[in-house]
Order: structure tokens, then sequence, then C-alpha cells
């Protein structure tokens, strides 16, 4: 599953902290390294620095501290001209799933296409293909207002999927969908990392990590207190608090995480 | 850029400009509004500088010569120079000298008066010896006589009610003959005026340069005030197309924020919004531009109709050009509106 070893992590983060002014420390010290066509969960309370560790991969916030690299790009070196074209290797999706409500599905999902500009060809193909994956076919004329929120975060989805990114990031994308629907839309996030693109979800759902059982990172209070890989989630039901990951005890942080999360039995869904 | 993409930013800016009809009718309506008084004043100045070089180019001294010796008549005509200070300090000593001229050689007129009134288009010999006087000082090119009847006739054509004029002067004729007197060099004109003002046979002298200078002068003001004008209305202009643009942007912040997640760069999102603020300007301009053309026609063809006499610039070849001026000046206003209000407004 994982890329080969001699290949260069797709997110690299080393001593990342975030500090919103005036001193609110939303991300401490943070070392997390992702390989390429891996599934990680994000997990936390709300509050805990999901979303801006998420943000800072998308240069949507810059990193006070500490060297963020994501695709071979150092994200926090990078200067504001480079940053449109980082996202446009990037997809993003949305709890509110932020489509424009004036205009179609067909136009909503080829809108980062329009952006790049590319060739009115190649848009109409590749919106076509993307509406069968998603299984928005039939609505593709259809305005959001007019789509069910599965409906509308698939539409989301195909948006953030349409440029082929190397990796798609997911900021609680299944917070406003009823557990039913969470559940396709967790399976096409499957699906979409089985074709080869890196995801990071980052979620309260507890049916939603279950489902998959892929590498668990959590977060509290700014800081990575846990990181469980595949294998090491499933023994966590037997053993003590699972080993630690090698990049957690090389951060040193592992001690303290492994106290304040015992078990899966208290992680906050 | 791609032609396809720049066709797409454009739908973009005309669709803001609708959704934000109100607005943008407001837009539209103060650009034009500042640029019909910058219209104005530019009109004005231009006809004005066209009037006083018409002015230069024709008659620079009006010399009325004797009529028939009144009783104390010369002193009375004396005052046809509605004299400037300037005149007054160059020509001082003549100024005194005409009356006294005048009412010695009274007694030479007075035998030629009969001949004046009877033939009323050529000059009467003592008139003559005073033309042969004129033409004969430095600097004087031509001196052309006009007798009473052609004065007349002249006022009759150029007045809108000459003909109900003269039905009331009747045959009565109260204007005198004179000469008109051109010469080489406009800083002459002083000079050979005080001459003529002091010869014998002339009443006064009427000095045309002192106008035209004063009408230079006035047109000069006229053009500060109009700078002054033109910064102020174009310093209105850019606030209230940047204050359109910025709520433009506002409304439309939820896109622009998508726009840049997925990688749209900074000139893609800019670029409708100058376009945006660009057609605002090119539609105000053109509003203007419709109604100083149509407006400058209308004053023309009255001022032709009552005022003959003013020289206005065609109106065609005028309005070409100023509505290309127009609709130059309401783009760059428009694109620099939203330029200003973007950088500040837009954080890309």
């Amino acid at each position: 599953m994982f890329a080969g070893r001699d290949e260069q992590p797709i997110v690299s983060l080393k001593g990342v902290s975030k500090v919103y002014p005036p001193s609110t420390a939303a991300l401490t010290d943070v070392d997390l390294e992702i390989e390429r066509g891996e599934f990680v969960f994000l997990i936390g309370p709300s509050g805990s620095g999901k979303s801006t560790l998420l943000r800072l991969l998308y240069r949507e916030e810059q990193a006070t501290k500490g060297r963020i690299v994501v695709n071979n790009r150092d994200v926090t070196a990078m200067g504001p001209s480079d940053v449109p074209f980082l996202r446009r290797q990037l997809g993003v999706v949305f709890q509110d799933f932020k489509l424009l409500p004036r205009k179609t599905v067909a136009e909503n999902i080829a809108f980062p296409l329009v952006v790049s500009e590319f060739s009115a060809r190649a848009i109409r193909l590749r919106v076509a293909q993307l509406l069968e994956i998603v299984g928005l076919k039939d609505r593709r004329h259809a305005l959001p207002a007019e789509l069910s929120g599965g409906e509308q975060q698939r539409a989301a989805l195909a948006r953030a999927i349409v440029n082929n990114p190397v990796l798609l990031i997911a900021d609680e994308p299944t917070g406003n969908l009823d557990p039913e629907t969470s559940r396709g839309i967790t399976q096409l996030l499957a699906e979409i990392n089985f074709r080869g693109t890196t995801v990071i979800v980052a979620t309260h759902s507890e049916v939603m990590v279950n489902a998959l059982r892929r590498r668990v990172v959590a977060i509290e209070g700014g800081m990575i207190v846990r990181d469980q890989a595949r294998a090491a989630y499933r023994d966590a039901d037997a053993g003590p608090a699972a080993q630690p990951d090698r990049r957690l005890v090389a951060s040193g942080a592992a001690p303290a995480a492994a106290a304040a999360w015992p078990g899966r039995g208290s992680r906050r869904g | 850029m791609r032609l396809r993409t720049l066709a797409h930013l454009s739908g973009e800016a005309v669709a803001s400009v609708r959704d934000n009809s109100l607005l943008s009718i407001a837009a539209v309506s103060t650009v034009a509004i500042s640029l019909l008084v910058l219209s104005i004043v530019t009109l004005l100045a231009v006809n004005m500088q066209h009037l006083a070089a018409v002015l230069n180019a024709q008659v620079q001294i009006v010399a009325y010569l004797d009529p028939a010796p009144a009783v104390g008549g010369g002193a009375a005509l004396g005052s046809c120079q509605a004299a400037p200070s300037s005149t007054a300090a160059t020509g001082n000593s003549s100024a005194t000298v005409p009356t006294a001229a005048a009412a010695s050689s009274g007694a030479v007129s007075a035998a030629g008066a009969a001949s004046a009134s009877t033939s009323p288009s050529t000059p009467s010999a003592e008139e003559q010896t005073v033309i042969g006087q004129i033409e004969a000082l430095p600097g004087v090119t031509k001196v052309q006589f006009v007798s009473k009847q052609q004065a007349l006739n002249t006022l009759v054509s150029e007045l809108p009610n000459g003909a109900g004029l003269i039905r009331g002067i009747g045959t009565d004729n109260p204007l005198p003959d004179y000469v008109n007197i051109f010469v080489a060099d406009p800083q002459l004109v002083a000079g050979v005026a005080g001459q003529v003002a002091s010869m014998p046979g002339v009443s006064c002298v009427r000095n045309d340069q002192q106008y035209v200078n004063d009408l230079f002068g006035f047109t000069q003001s006229l053009r500060y005030v109009g700078i002054f004008l033109i910064a102020a209305l174009a310093l209105t202009t850019l606030v209230v197309i940047g204050n359109t643009v910025r709520v433009a942007v506002y409304a439309r912040r939820d896109q622009i924020g998508i726009m840049k997640l997925v990688g749209a760069t900074d000139s893609f999102i800019r670029l409708p919004f100058f376009i945006e603020g660009a057609i605002l300007g090119l539609i105000g301009a053109l509003v203007s531009g419709l109604l100083v053309a149509w407006g400058y026609g209308w004053v023309q063809r009255i001022a032709a109709a009552n005022m003959p006499f003013l020289p206005l610039l065609p109106a065609q070849a005028l309005t070409a050009r100023l509505l290309e001026g127009l609709a130059l000046g309401g783009l760059l206003l428009g694109a620099l509106g939203s330029a200003i209000s973007v950088r500040r407004h837009l954080n890309v």
C-alpha cells in the first residue's frame, strides 16, 4: 500500500508551529510524514488544530515556525505567486461543500479546469468522466440548491479531483451528512485513494474511521498525541495503547500521547 | 492568457455589472456627469481659444473718424475707448490730444460734412487724408475704410433682429465712418493706436488687441478652473467606481475564495473586476459623449441663428475627437478606479 521508502513523502511537517495573533497556539512543534498513496484520518476534538494543519498544507495559512513540504514543494518558503500552482496539484473538500450557487453541477466541477485554462474539449471530457465516477450524471444541469447534501458533497468531491490531484484534503467531509450518506462519501474517498490519490481526512466521525481502518493521526491541543498505522490500529484492540509510531518517537511527544490516549474507547469521534 | 479565458472573464464582468445593476447605474451616471462637465469645460476653453485666435487675426485697431463737427461732439465720442489701464498708460498723452485736435479741426471737417453724408461708401477728402497718414505709420500693413452705411449693414446682418432695428433707426444713421487698421506685429498695436488717436480727424480709437489679450487671459484662467474641475471630478469618479467594484468584490467573495482554492492566479481573479470598471467607465463616457454631441450641436445651431458674429468651432470634427477622448478617459478612469479598489479590498 505505501510507496517505496526511498521515495519522498508527499507530506512532510518538521517542527511546525502555528500561532494565531495575538497568542493563540493552534499547533505546537508538529512532526508528520505522509507517504504517497496513503489514506490518513486526522482526528481530534474541535479546536484541536486539525483544520489548521490542513490549511497549512494548501497554504491557506502560513506556519509560524517549522518546514512543510508538499509534493516536493516547500510550502513554507514559496512566494504568493507559486501558491496557485501548488493548489492545482491538490484537491480540497469542506464540510459546507463550498459549491458556487449560481453554477450548475457540471460548471462547478469544471471550475478548477477553467481557472487552470484547460481547453473546452478537455474540460468537457473530464467533467463527463467525473460525473460518472461520483454518480451525478443525471444531475449535471442542476444547481447546488436543488441537490441533497450527499449529492452536493459528491459534486464537491468531483470538483476536488477533477484536476487529478496528487493529494486530496478533506476537512470534515461528512460533518453535515447523515450516517447513510456519510458511508457513501467515505466509500467514494476510499475509491479515490484506490486510484492512487493520497487522501487526508479530518473528521469527528467514528463511523468513518471504523469503516475504513486506515492510519489515524490524533491531535489534541495542537499536538499530535497518537499516530497509528493501519496495522497498529488493528492491534490496538488487543495491546496497550498500540506501538508508538517511529515518527512520533522522534518528535518526543510519544510518552505523553500514550498516557493521554490510553485506548480507542476514549478517542473523541 | 487564452482568448477563451478572456471571453470567460469578460462574461463574468458583464454578469457582475448586471447583478449590481443599481450601483452600476449610479457609477455610470457619475462617470457620465463628470465627463460631461469635463467636456463642457473643454469645449468652452477650445472655443474661447478659437475666438481669441479669430479676433487676433481680424481687426486689431479701429479708428472712428470724425463725423460732422457737432458742437462738443468730439468730447462725447472720445470715450469710445472703454480703455483698459494699460492702453491708458501707453496712450496717456494722446488721450487728451484727440479731443483738442478734434475741436481745432472742426472747421476743416465742416466743409467735408456734406460730401461725407452724400457718398456713403467712399471716404471723403478729409477722411482720405487721415487714411493716408495712418498708412504712413510704421508697422501698419493695411487700412480698411468702412463707411457708416456699411457699418449699419454689417450690424443689421449680424444682429438677429437687424431688420427691425433698421426700421427703428429709419434713415438717421448714428454710426460714424471708421477704418480698420492692421498692424504687422501685435507688439506695435498699442503704439500705433496711440499715434492714430492723436491725429486730427480721428474722434477716437478702439484697440481690439486689448480685448483679445483679455480673452486669452480669460481662456488661460478657464483652463486652470478646468484642470481643477477635472481633477476633482476624476477623483469622484475613481471613488464611485472603486466603491462599485468593492461591492462587486464583496458579492463575489465566496467565488473568489473558491477560485483561490482551486488554483486561480491573481490576475485571473482580478481581471474581471478591471473589466467591470472599464465597462462602467466606457458606458459612462458613451452617455456623456452622446449628450455632449447632441448638446453642442444644439448650442451651435442656436448660436448660428442668433449670434452669427460668434465663431464657434464646427460640431462634427470637434465631437468626433471629443468622443475619442471621452471613451479613452472613461476606460482609464474605470480601470484605474477598480484597480485601486481591487488592490485595497481583494487580498489575493
